[in-house]
């Protein structure tokens, strides 16, 4: 198991390639309260698309697939970039490299970039997350 | 679409659900989970910054229709929790438009008394594609 702590910068992950499947949309509408009609029915870009910040939580993706524990971890800051549309039903491919760390009021920071990539290459969202670990856990995990 | 500086971005207002409290972490502590944030110092689950960050996606992607997933960015930052069943109301202002006619907004997300968990920056091109009138209300 790896800490929050041991990310560095430079660290990168292996890419994850998954589907927005239409379940997934239709939770992730659920949990953001998003009633939208272009994430069930049809959009402007020829079909529903998934919401603007479906991929929010591709840290927990990241974090997990490389047993990077999460206790603790709370996010201070999301700068996102969006080119085009997260269609439902599409494969989508994310890179996640850690681009910054520093430490303020003895608080440990983590800045994440991601670059998600539509079934042709396209650049759909580009993503820079910052999280904090609280003190009280990394105490704990011997951070 | 005529966008003016100055102009205010129509709010939604909701009522926060801790959705995530749920969420299994072996071992781990888990912010949302009521237990587990008091270890940490807070009063009880936070609500998830994804969920906040949404809704502030949500009022600009109302506003600005298209334009805002296409040429849209934003720059949030979470400077108090949230927790459940709070009414929270988006807010955003145009306080700029570059030369490029890229539109720069104020937005957060305030709660009853006036203050604001989540502050930040979007901007957008709305003249590339897109307007307002594509989302249906």
């Amino acid at each position: 198991m790896k800490y929050f702590s041991d990310l560095q910068v430079g660290d990168s992950f292996p890419p994850q390639t998954y589907t927005i499947t239409r379940e997934w949309v239709d939770e992730d509408a659920d949990f953001k309260q998003d009633d939208s009609p272009w994430l069930r029915d049809s959009s402007p870009f020829g079909g529903p698309i998934a919401t603007l910040t479906i991929t929010h939580g591709d840290f927990e993706r990241f974090f997990r697939a490389n047993g990077i524990a999460m206790s603790g971890i709370m996010p201070v800051r999301t700068q996102n970039e969006y080119s085009g549309p997260i269609m439902v039903g599409s494969d989508v491919t994310t890179t996640c490299t850690v681009v910054d760390r520093y430490e303020r009021k003895g608080r440990d920071f983590v800045t994440l970039a991601f670059e998600t990539t539509g079934p042709d290459g396209t650049v759909l969202i580009r993503k820079r997350d910052t999280f904090m670990q609280m003190p009280a856990v990394a105490r704990e995990a011997g951070a | 679409m005529t966008v003016e500086v100055g102009s205010a971005i129509p709010a939604l207002v909701v009522v926060a659900k801790n959705t995530r409290r749920q969420d299994s972490r072996e071992r781990e502590l888990n912010v949302h989970d009521d237990g587990a944030a008091q270890k940490m110092g807070f009063e009880r689950g936070v609500v998830a910054g994804s969920q906040t960050a949404a809704l502030i996606g949500q009022m600009l992607l109302r506003h600005f229709g298209t334009a805002y997933i296409t040429t849209g960015t934003s720059d949030i930052r979470f400077v108090a929790p949230v927790f459940e069943d709070e009414t929270l109301t988006t807010g955003g202002t145009v306080t700029d438009r570059q030369a490029d006619g890229r539109l720069v907004c104020e937005v957060w997300i305030e709660r009853p008394d006036g203050s604001r968990p989540v502050v930040g920056t979007a901007t957008v091109l709305p003249s590339i594609v897109g307007s307002a009138t594509e989302l249906p209300s």
